[in-house]
């Protein structure tokens, strides 16, 4: 009686033939992902892809209900690591030498003008997205219900990403870069020093001095380009992990449940459970419902091989145009930073003008007090909104105190910015922004 | 068609990226200092005609003076000689000096050699050559030469009979840079500006606007005062000197100092 004795081995014809459908096997876990079988399979076993479902909802992929800003924003942390790398290849985090190097490289260099105008204004981008992405999450309030700690992560990355754009303004070390972490860490010694220390504890932490020099270069350096993009990353994929485990983005529920359609095996790309499976199913349990659904996908789910990645793939596209335009405005790079001679006036960098311009009427109120509140205030709001509907909804009629609140507040914050920019000259005094003397970031 | 949107998205935000990318290899590929040398290269082979004298060797490329510190610390690096390619050359120069029938330079009374018009100037032999070529009609070979003397740069029109220029005599000087040698001061010691940038807008503006000629009066005032007593007592430079000239100081001339 013939026994089973494992796989029956190849003779060499058959070695031969097989090998290169065996090495792109040996690679690629999935075969072409043009039926649904492999649809699945591609975003399920590859490593790069699988943090994506199988399948996301249709209204997931209406780019006016995202408007891709979440995308966009991590487009842009990808461009400002892939930059940001090239750009460590070259610079000297020391006094002497970061300036000249950043001279020297951007113009001799191939390209290094562009990467360093990508990296600048990626970063500027990157700070302006994250509050886009957080005023679309408010709005469409989609921080309800299981999603409450998704947005704290979130609003723990928008910290971090004003932290790596201002760790990164200080290198370059020219004086437009030397004054505004000057008077940002100014900015940070307003909190109540600890009894017993000559300097204040908070922003000799901040400087690894008591002034900007050598110490804070390397500090920052490192802040820049390992310690916060590595928290920032990890933070990241606990965001997206969350939407997942949520189950996709919020979004409203599904009014109608039509009667689930028969759907057919084309030859085009028509998704459809293909009749040729390659599986076969048990019974896993009987259910009670109206209409059984066999042969059919959960409906309004479309597969995200190709609908979500092409999305996705749009966003990035877009946001690369956008930074390349961006690109032809050259970062500024000043006079060597020089400690005796401050700038008149000095400005932080334009996201902290707010700050700054509300430190200008309370050192204490406006650069620690009200900052702190801020944050944690926008950290409570899931906790706070006792309001269980508009969940997917843009500006739903029953938020309008929620929305009236959070708009109140973010214009009266760009205001502030806005007047730090343009209103403010010497000595933090009025001016015109068409009188010559208005910040130059 | 619905579905076709992304895809037409998609194809229409690639070609705009790739275009804009091709902006940037285009600007890479045709640097400012490029378009000088280029210049440099056509008036030596149109000196060669007249001459007879093969072209001097030239490389297109980057050029710099690397002068090391003392003792320790980042060399200083101009680059200026990428653009400023025929400082050393004397058929560069408008004037040169007088000599009398044996060959001895005649000096005025300060003991400064006198300087009388070059007539191996290129700039006055390929003004002349445009005159006779326009004269028997050849006019597109003309043009050809005439284009020559002016440089397109990101919508300026720059002057190449400035860029191409032998430095001026200093004080005593027979030859340019006999009694200060560039390769031992090199260029920002002196005229200040930003030695590593290649580019007019990076280095140069300073000169533009006019500002760094009168910054520099004194600076050439005092050179010159140094120079020709240096050649009445003696050819050394203190190391002090030395020190004091590489200092490099763009900031106070943006402040206005």
């Amino acid at each position: 009686m013939a026994e089973f004795q494992g796989k029956r081995r190849e003779s060499w014809g058959e070695y031969l033939i097989n090998l290169p459908s065996m090495f792109v096997r040996s690679i690629f876990r999935h075969n072409y992902p043009n039926n649904d079988v492999d649809r699945s399979e591609i975003v399920f076993k590859n490593f790069f892809l699988h943090f994506h479902p199988v399948k996301c909802h249709k209204h997931s992929l209406d780019p006016f209900y995202t408007l891709g800003l979440g995308t966009i924003t991590t487009s842009l942390f990808l461009i400002l690591t892939i930059t940001g790398i090239i750009l460590m290849f070259y610079y000297i985090p020391t006094e002497d030498r970061a300036y000249e190097i950043m001279k020297d490289w951007q113009d001799t260099t191939p390209f290094a003008m562009m990467y360093r105008n990508m990296h600048r204004w990626s970063a500027h981008m990157m700070v302006l997205f994250v509050f886009l992405h957080m005023s679309r999450v408010f709005y469409t309030g989609s921080y309800k219900g299981m999603r409450k700690f998704n947005w704290v992560i979130g609003v723990i990355l928008m910290v971090l990403t004003l932290l790596l754009s201002f760790t990164g303004y200080l290198l370059p070390w020219d004086q437009l870069a030397f004054w505004a972490i000057t008077v940002g860490s100014n900015i940070a010694g307003y909190v109540p020093n600890l009894p017993g220390f000559e300097n204040n504890v908070n922003r000799v932490m901040l400087l690894a001095s008591t002034s900007v020099g050598q110490d804070a270069l390397i500090r920052f350096y490192v802040l820049h380009v390992a310690f916060l993009p590595l928290i920032t990353g990890t933070l990241i994929g606990v965001h997206f992990w969350r939407i997942r485990k949520d189950g996709g983005l919020s979004r409203p529920p599904d009014r109608i449940r039509p009667d689930p359609y028969r759907v057919v095996q084309r030859s085009d790309t028509k998704e459809s459970f293909a009749p040729g499976v390659k599986r076969t199913y048990g019974l896993m349990e009987l259910v009670k419902g109206t209409c059984p659904t066999v042969d059919k996908g959960p409906y309004n789910f479309v597969f995200t091989w190709p609908h979500l990645l092409r999305a996705e793939l749009v966003a990035f596209m877009l946001t690369l145009v956008l930074v390349l335009g961006l690109s032809f405005i050259d970062a500024p790079l000043e006079e060597p930073a020089d400690p005796s001679k401050p700038t008149n006036p000095s400005k932080a960098p334009w996201y902290f003008l707010g700050l700054q311009e509300m430190v200008a009427y309370d050192a204490f109120w406006g650069g620690v007090g009200f900052p702190t509140l801020i944050v944690i205030g926008l950290m409570l709001i899931p906790y706070l909104d006792r309001n269980p509907h508009g969940s997917g909804y843009w500006f739903h009629r029953s938020r309008y105190l929620a929305i009236f609140l959070y708009t109140a507040f973010m214009t009266w914050q760009g205001i502030l910015i806005v007047i730090g920019t343009y209103f403010r000259g010497a000595n933090w005094g009025f001016v015109w922004p068409w009188v010559e003397n208005y910040a130059r970031h | 068609m619905g579905r076709d949107y992304f895809q037409i998205t998609l194809i229409v935000l690639g070609f705009i990226a790739t275009s804009l990318f091709a902006v940037f290899v285009w600007r890479e590929a045709f640097p400012e200092y490029k378009i000088y040398q280029k210049n440099y290269v056509a008036l030596e082979k149109f000196r060669s005609t007249y001459t007879g004298e093969a072209p001097p060797d030239f490389s297109i490329g980057i050029k710099q003076i690397v002068i090391l510190k003392e003792d320790k610390g980042p060399a200083k690096i101009d680059r200026c000689i990428s653009c400023h390619v025929a400082l050393e050359y004397s058929h560069f120069s408008a004037t040169k000096i007088a000599r009398d029938l044996n060959g001895n330079i005649i000096y005025n009374e300060d003991g400064i050699p006198k300087q009388i018009t070059n007539e191996d100037d290129v700039w006055a032999r390929l003004d002349l050559e445009i005159l006779k070529l326009e004269k028997s009609n050849q006019n597109s070979e003309a043009e050809k030469l005439r284009s020559l003397k002016t440089a397109h740069v990101n919508g300026n029109i720059f002057d190449v009979k400035k860029v191409l220029k032998m430095h001026p005599l200093m004080g005593a000087e027979t030859r340019p840079f006999e009694f200060h040698p560039i390769e031992e001061y090199g260029c920002t010691s002196c005229h200040n500006g930003n030695g590593l940038g290649l580019t007019t807008i990076k280095r140069m503006d300073l000169f533009l606007m006019g500002s760094m000629k009168l910054n520099l009066r004194g600076l050439y005032l005092n050179l010159m005062k140094r120079m020709s007593s240096m050649t009445r007592n003696s050819l050394k430079i203190t190391t002090e000197n030395r020190v004091m000239m590489y200092y490099f100081k763009p900031h106070l001339f943006l402040l206005g100092l």
